[in-house]
């Protein structure tokens, strides 16, 4: 995992929680790293222990965890560091999903040891598809609902995330079907 | 249908629609460099582009340089193509592809130029305005990490700035910290060798031992050996202590330690030290073992001490809480911190009365010696111990005397840290000794007036005691005598004894054995009695060797004999006389002037024996006092009685004249019993009677007077003209039944003269002889003038 990924999850914790709380979570997770280096790759083992440790310390289910996290992601992580880029990869909600395997995709160009997940969309109406999820790392789907919530937040829409076991062909693989509506339009 | 082999080049073309899809930002120019067509996305980033429009008036050539003309595209066909749409300083990027060789213009595929993420924003681009091809997106993702990169950069950058300014505090202050060390290092230094604490470092796993200078002071070994392994340094720890010392100090798992042992320096001397250590586990090569070393031999040597001292004090608690003796234990202060139970009932206080109070406060008294108090201040100053004797008075008042020894106790340095004071009472003690010596001086007055005398030796024969009666037997000094040994009293004894050959040495007379000596230089005859002094336990403690004058109890015991043989012959005569007469009248038939004669005879010689047993009778009655209530003494007149004595014994017919004569004619006045002094006189006239010789003159009474010691004195005296007294006859005369004359020529019971001085003494006055043989004797009975003449 690269450094801006545990970097996020230290801001979110000190933005929302306090810095003493981070340096709880981070003693008790035995991560030593007190900076991280954004674009430096590190082991995902300090982020699974990072977000244990903060589950032990919040009393928060690790699901919860990871769709604040996922949520903050978006709302936070990504428009302070890549706001014209989250801007230019969509005008709607829509695009934006569409847009999301190549943008992924350019991101594996850029961080080249990052292996991040893979994405593809599947449009199956105005306002519904199914966004197909591939990953190495296990345990984050809840993390990519929580991005996807963001998302709708960001784009001013009322989304739903289903997951489709029927959908999905394997440990590595999630298919979640999205469905969305524009705030206002009853 | 024709099949191209895979060497050969394929042609391939694309469709309008096609070119504007995959070049969105393309521009196609006909041979007059008007727009002919333009891709998708143009539009966004040149807004008034139409179609037909030359190219110069929308975009500035900036690479190469010059005007846009079709002779310069030929020629930039392998050029980079900058153009700039000036209104929006949009730059335009790509390159020209001719079309001249097919009767056509150019196409400029061309490309935005974004410098950041920001020129997305600027024109309204979203990434699907860009062909998947573009890297434009790429670049703008790289710059953005780059710049995510670089806000890292700054963030570290800043942290470090922060770091680097607390090192410099830190540095400052570890600089600090160091020159404060540094004289720390050096206070610990002096403070190691003040406090007699070396400090050490054992490295365990290079078995290497270092130390400081102290360290190196308290073993005395010499400093070259610092660094030594921990073998040699054991070598000088104590034998019975090393086993011990050196498990402690090997046995890492002991984190903490403390032992107490023995060392012995080079030079022999044992110390005590004291070590501490503790394990510093940085790692298992690295385990060090640190601790400090400190002399506590002092210490060692002082706790021994404290615990002699303890000891001793314990048993001295003991005695004290067990003694009869008052025990009183002061602070330096002078004050009291301590009282055995047998003060608190000699003083009468209690315990929290005596507490921090001064003894003198409490037991000292007006009547206690001034002198005495001041010699125990000078003392108490001094830190001098003293013993005296106190009068003390205790809580109710009681006076008490006390045998007082005060003792100060000193530290190990000689200061003096309390006072002991043990006190004994003698009031008792003082009144038995009082009582003693006032026996003894009674015993002494008794012993110097004593005629009797007194020597005491002890057992060895060393003179005790000798008075001054003993000296007189022996005719010398009563100071020398006191110095004389009971052998050399013996001697003396010896040599003054008149019965050399028979003289018995006190120290071989029994005890209780009496004889009598006979000693010629003083003429006395002592009785010597021997008595052997013992103890309570019968063992001989001396002898005491008594001595009595009994030269005149002698002289008595014969006159005594003397006077009964005298008695019964002076009594057998007269008896003699009477029985044999009155026999005659019983046994013949006298004629009446015989008989008369013989009866008269008897009558004669009766009278005799009533006068000498009268005299004897007045004579025991005058000696044994018991005459003397009877006696009538009071102030008379001298004259009546003399001339009614006078007249009374004057005999017709006697040659023999008596005659009175006084200095006056006044009567004298003195103190008497008239008859008593009358029967004096009568024994004196009768006296001087017998020893008249017939031609020798009257006899004369006169009176005269004279002051004797401050006493006005009536002298009557007689005087004869007989045969007179020798001197050892006037010695006697006084005697009973000595007559100056034993011969029958003159009569008289011997008694008469030992009357009248028992007669004159009684009245107060007394008897003077003046005689001369053969010339006369005048004896004059001096009386007390009566103070009422």
């Amino acid at each position: 995992m690269y450094g801006l990924v545990n970097k996020a999850l230290q801001e979110m914790v000190e933005k929302q929680l306090g810095p003493a709380t981070w340096e709880v979570v981070r003693q008790k997770a035995g991560v030593t790293d007190d900076v991280f280096i954004s674009m430096d790759a590190y082991p995902d083992e300090f982020t699974y222990l990072l977000v244990g440790a903060l589950c032990e310390v919040t009393g928060q289910e690790p699901n919860a965890v990871l769709h604040n996290f996922g949520r903050y992601w978006v709302l936070d992580t990504a428009a302070h560091h890549y706001g014209q880029l989250l801007n230019a990869s969509g005008r709607t909600f829509r695009e934006f999903l569409i847009a999301l395997p190549n943008f992924h995709a350019r991101v594996s160009l850029i961080m080249p040891r990052l292996i991040p997940p893979e994405f593809a969309c599947e449009e199956i109406g105005s306002h519904r598809l199914v966004l197909h999820y591939r990953s190495t790392r296990e345990g984050l789907v809840p993390f990519v609902v929580g991005l996807i919530h963001g998302l709708a937040d960001l784009f001013r829409v009322e989304a739903q995330t289903t997951v489709l076991p029927e959908r999905s062909d394997g440990p590595g693989h999630t298919a979640f079907e999205v469905v969305w509506t524009e705030r206002g339009a009853g | 249908m024709t099949v191209d082999s895979p060497s050969s080049p394929v042609v391939v073309g694309l469709s309008p629609d096609q070119l504007v899809s995959l070049f969105p930002f393309h521009i196609v120019l006909d041979s007059t460099l008007r727009v002919r067509q333009v891709g998708r996305s143009i539009s966004l980033v040149i807004p008034k582009l139409q179609l037909g429009q030359f190219i110069g008036d929308v975009l500035q050539l900036r690479r190469p340089q010059g005007e846009w003309s079709v002779d310069l595209l030929s020629k930039a066909t392998d050029l980079l193509l900058i153009a700039e749409h000036e209104p929006t300083q949009m730059l335009l990027r790509g390159q020209i592809v001719s079309m001249q060789s097919v009767g056509q213009g150019f196409i400029f595929l061309a490309s935005p130029w974004l410098e950041g993420p920001e020129a997305l924003d600027r024109f309204g681009l979203k990434l699907g305005d860009f062909a998947l091809h573009d890297v434009s997106l790429d670049l703008i993702q790289v710059v953005q990490s780059m710049r995510i990169a670089n806000a890292d950069l700054r963030r570290l950058t800043d942290i470090l700035k922060g770091h680097r300014s607390e090192l410099q505090s830190v540095n400052a202050e570890v600089s600090a910290r160091n020159e404060q060390l540094e004289l720390t290092t050096r206070d610990l230094e002096d403070a190691q060798a003040i406090a007699e604490l070396g400090s050490w470092r054992y490295r365990i796993a290079e078995d290497r031992l270092e130390w400081s200078d102290e360290f190196v002071r308290i073993f005395g070994i010499p400093n070259i050996e610092a660094g030594a392994t921990l073998s040699t340094w054991l070598s000088y720890v104590h034998p019975g202590d090393r086993v011990r010392v050196e498990s402690a100090i090997r046995n890492i798992g002991s984190d903490s330690l403390n032992l107490d042992f023995r060392i012995i320096r080079p030079d022999g001397r044992r110390r005590y030290v004291h070590l501490r250590s503790r394990v510093d586990k940085g790692s298992l090569s690295k385990l060090i073992r640190a601790g400090t070393l400190q002399d506590i031999t002092r210490r060692k040597l002082n706790e021994k001490l404290l615990r002699s001292q303890r000891k001793q004090i314990r048993k001295l608690a003991l005695v004290a809480s067990s003694t009869d003796n008052g025990v009183l234990i002061t602070g330096s202060d002078g004050r009291i911190e301590w009282a055995n139970m047998a003060f608190r009932r000699q003083a009468g206080y209690g315990p929290k009365d005596l507490r921090g109070r001064k003894p003198g406060e409490l037991l000292q008294v007006p009547e206690t010696c001034p002198t005495t108090i001041s010699h125990m201040r000078q003392k108490l100053a001094a830190r001098e111990g003293f013993s005296v004797e106190l009068l003390n008075a205790a809580a109710d008042g009681r006076r008490y005397w006390v045998a007082l020894e005060v003792q100060p106790v000193l530290d190990s340095k000689g200061a003096v840290t309390h006072f002991i004071s043990v006190q004994r009472d003698v009031t008792e003690a003082r009144q038995q000794q009082a009582a003693l010596e006032r026996l003894r001086a009674e015993r002494d007055m008794i012993l110097q007036l004593s005629p009797d005398g007194f020597l005491a030796f002890d057992e060895f024969g060393v003179p005790v005691y000798s008075n001054p009666a003993a000296a007189h037997f022996f005719g010398i000094d009563p100071v020398r005598l006191a110095q004389m040994s009971e052998d050399e009293v013996d001697t003396l004894l010896s040599t003054l004894s008149a019965a050399k050959d028979g003289y018995i040495p006190a120290r071989d007379l029994a005890d209780g054995a009496i004889d009598v000596l006979s000693l010629r230089k003083t003429r006395t005859i002592v009785r010597r009695a021997v008595r052997v002094v013992r103890d309570s336990n019968s063992q001989v403690r001396g002898r005491v060797i008594y001595l009595r004058d009994v030269t005149r109890e002698k002289e008595l015991d014969r006159m005594r004999a003397e006077f009964l043989a005298t008695a019964a012959h002076e009594l057998r005569t007269p008896m003699s006389s009477i029985h044999g007469f009155s026999e005659l009248l019983m046994t013949r038939e006298l004629d009446l002037p015989t008989r008369r004669e013989v009866v008269e005879t008897i009558h004669s010689q009766s009278n005799f024996v009533v006068r000498m047993v009268n005299d004897l009778l007045d004579l025991e009655r005058l000696s044994s006092g018991t005459a003397s209530g009877e006696l009538r003494i009071q102030p008379i007149g001298l004259v009546p009685v003399i001339r009614r004595v006078l007249d009374g014994l004057m005999v017709e017919g006697d040659p023999r004249r008596v005659d009175f004569s006084t200095e006056s004619a006044d009567d004298c006045l003195v103190v008497a019993d008239a008859d008593k002094l009358a029967q004096a006189l009568i024994n004196l006239l009768a006296n001087a009677y017998r020893y008249s010789r017939s031609k020798g003159g009257p006899i004369e009474v006169f009176l005269h007077r004279h002051c004797r010691q401050m006493r006005s004195e009536v002298g009557i005296s007689v005087r004869d003209h007989g045969i007179g007294m020798t001197g050892d006859q006037i010695e006697k005369v006084f005697e009973r039944f000595y007559r100056a004359d034993p011969s029958s020529a003159v009569s008289g019971t011997g008694l008469g003269m030992t009357l009248v001085k028992e007669i004159a003494e009684r009245m107060g006055g007394r008897v003077e002889i003046d005689s001369t043989p053969n010339v006369g004797t005048t004896v004059t009975l001096w009386l007390q003038e009566s103070d009422d003449r």
